[in-house]
């Protein structure tokens, strides 16, 4: 049961946003439409957090996105509250990108995808003032991340791409808060060595 | 030199992303190895949050929630044809508990003993009112399917159906009640009687109906009428016809004022003025009077409880061998008794 407050009456006329809880109540209810509202806020942040976790390709990614929503759709009557949406949303997506990682034989790093066109094709955004090095940086770190094994790449993306909680994405992974800290320890001295040049 | 220990890694992790403490932080100004580190990955952290995607076109977005919204769709359409599915499944078991439930509350005791198998015909209201030897069935509305085993000497079976009676011995057949009056007989095997109130009895064979669509002559009311499009005279001279089971339709007023009347008794003229198909016609929704213990059945489609083998009482297998075993025994009975009294 969704632990969430009902909607109180609006004025007519008022134009005021559900929660990501209330669209997530209101769609296990059958309303279907809320389910696309939730998809509206929440799509680029789902797509940048599966890209990251998954080095994919783009219409992979595509797929792995909407099965992440599906998989919403299916468990959104088991939502119970402890952790904010997009964080549970992120904890399924997880679990989709798990799924495709083990049935994946050959997969294609997201960098060769996605390297090319950022930074300066990222919408919206203007960086006449980004250095080439930083760029490169950039490009190191995206490559770094992929390299991760998919435990520590989880810890990394939850905790410093995406600067969830780290006691929620604990609670998504299904592991202690201790365990998540050391993976997001190990993680981030993977990652410094990779970009530094000792990718060992 | 420092005053306090190196944290571990968990909580200059958890530090590094929440912040650290004073003790901390003191710690980072001393310690040689912990200070680099917490510089390298502060400096990962913001570096990590700048990381640019490019995210997919807009009509790529459009296509993609589309096909969310459609694979949900069509999953609740599965869903819910599988839930039709189900609830049909409970509603022919409900249903299907419902006539083995009258069985059971029948059947309690050791000296019930049933000689009928009813099968609901769509909307239902009917109760077991007694059991053999002298067994009963109220029909209040719709369609039951009624097949008797043979019954003995002095046992009964009857079915209260509407304001008229039906009283059977070893016979199969459907019998409808349409806003408490007796409404359509239709024979499967064995031979019946109908005396529609009003009106003078008819015999039935099997595959005959009643009421029948061609008329009769009052002479010819006790010779069987086929019914059912399509029946045959020699479908009229089977065994089962020929055997020794026969209905005898009473009308209500006739139970009140008259003896019961035998299976030979000589009847009269056309059983109905108003000739109807002789195929079973559907059972129109009937708001049946309250008579406790009624039984509803909620089935709408046509619903088919088959007799087991297993059933006490039912089997028919067993009740011919009963048949023959209660034979045997009278025949040595008398045996016995005309051996005494010659003797």
């Amino acid at each position: 049961m969704i632990r969430v407050a009902p909607s109180l009456p609006l004025p007519d006329g008022a134009d005021v946003a559900r929660s990501d809880a209330s669209l997530l109540e209101d769609f296990a209810r059958g309303e279907t439409q809320a389910l696309g509202e939730l998809f509206d806020r929440h799509h680029a942040a789902v797509y940048r957090f599966v890209a990251r976790l998954t080095s994919t390709d783009r219409a992979d990614l595509d797929d792995l996105v909407q099965q992440t929503f599906v998989e919403v759709a299916r468990r959104a009557s088991q939502f119970r509250g402890a952790a904010a949406v997009r964080t549970w949303l992120f904890g399924i997506a997880v679990n989709v990108a798990r799924h495709d990682a083990r049935s994946r034989t050959r997969r294609r790093r997201v960098i060769g995808d996605f390297g090319r066109e950022r930074p300066s094709q990222v919408p919206g955004v203007d960086r006449p003032d980004e250095t080439a090095e930083r760029n490169e940086l950039l490009e190191r770190l995206a490559r770094a991340i992929d390299a991760l094994p998919l435990p520590l790449r989880e810890a990394f993306v939850a905790c410093e791409v995406e600067d969830l909680p780290g006691a929620e994405v604990a609670r998504q992974l299904g592991i202690p808060e201790g365990t998540l800290w050391r993976r997001l320890h190990d993680a981030r001295k993977k990652v410094r060595a990779f970009i530094e040049g000792d990718p060992a | 030199m420092t005053s306090l220990p190196c944290p571990s890694p968990e909580d200059f992790a958890r530090s590094v992303s929440l912040g650290g403490d004073a003790p901390l932080a003191e710690h980072l100004t001393t310690c040689a190895t912990c200070a680099p580190d917490w510089e390298g990955a502060t400096r990962l952290r913001a570096l990590a949050r700048a990381l640019p995607f490019a995210g997919p076109e807009p009509v790529v977005v459009d296509a993609v929630r589309a096909r969310v919204l459609a694979a949900v769709r069509e999953k609740e359409r599965q869903r819910r044809r599988s839930s039709a599915v189900v609830a049909s499944g409970f509603a022919l078991a409900a249903a299907a508990m419902a006539v083995l439930a009258v069985r059971h509350y029948d059947a309690r005791g050791p000296a019930a003993t049933y000689h009928a198998t009813l099968t609901a015909r769509g909307d239902v209201l009917f109760s077991r009112d007694s059991a053999a030897p002298n067994e009963r069935v109220s029909l209040r509305a719709g369609t039951l399917h009624v097949e008797v085993l043979p019954l003995h000497a002095g046992e009964r079976f009857v079915v209260q159906a509407g304001d008229g009676q039906v009283e059977v011995r070893g016979t199969a057949f459907d019998v409808s009640v349409v806003l408490g009056h007796l409404s359509n007989v239709h024979v499967e095997h064995g031979r019946v009687e109908v005396r529609p109130s009003g009106a003078p009895p008819v015999l039935l064979g099997p595959g005959e109906a009643w009421p029948t669509t061609v008329s009769s002559q009052p002479s010819e009311a006790l010779a069987p009428k086929s019914g059912v499009p399509g029946a045959s005279t020699s479908e009229l001279g089977t065994a089962e016809s020929a055997a020794p089971g026969a209905v005898v339709h009473r009308t209500a007023s006739g139970l009140t004022t008259a003896p019961p009347a035998s299976v030979t008794d000589p009847v009269g003229a056309s059983p109905s003025s108003t000739p109807q198909p002789s195929a079973l016609p559907p059972v129109p929704a009937v708001s049946a009077p309250p008579m406790p213990p009624s039984v509803p059945t909620p089935s709408q489609a046509p619903l088919t409880v088959p007799v087991t083998s297993s059933s006490p009482n039912l089997g028919a297998g067993d009740d011919r061998n009963r048949d023959e075993e209660k034979r045997e025994r009278r025949d040595d009975r008398r045996e016995r008794s005309d051996q005494r009294r010659l003797r």
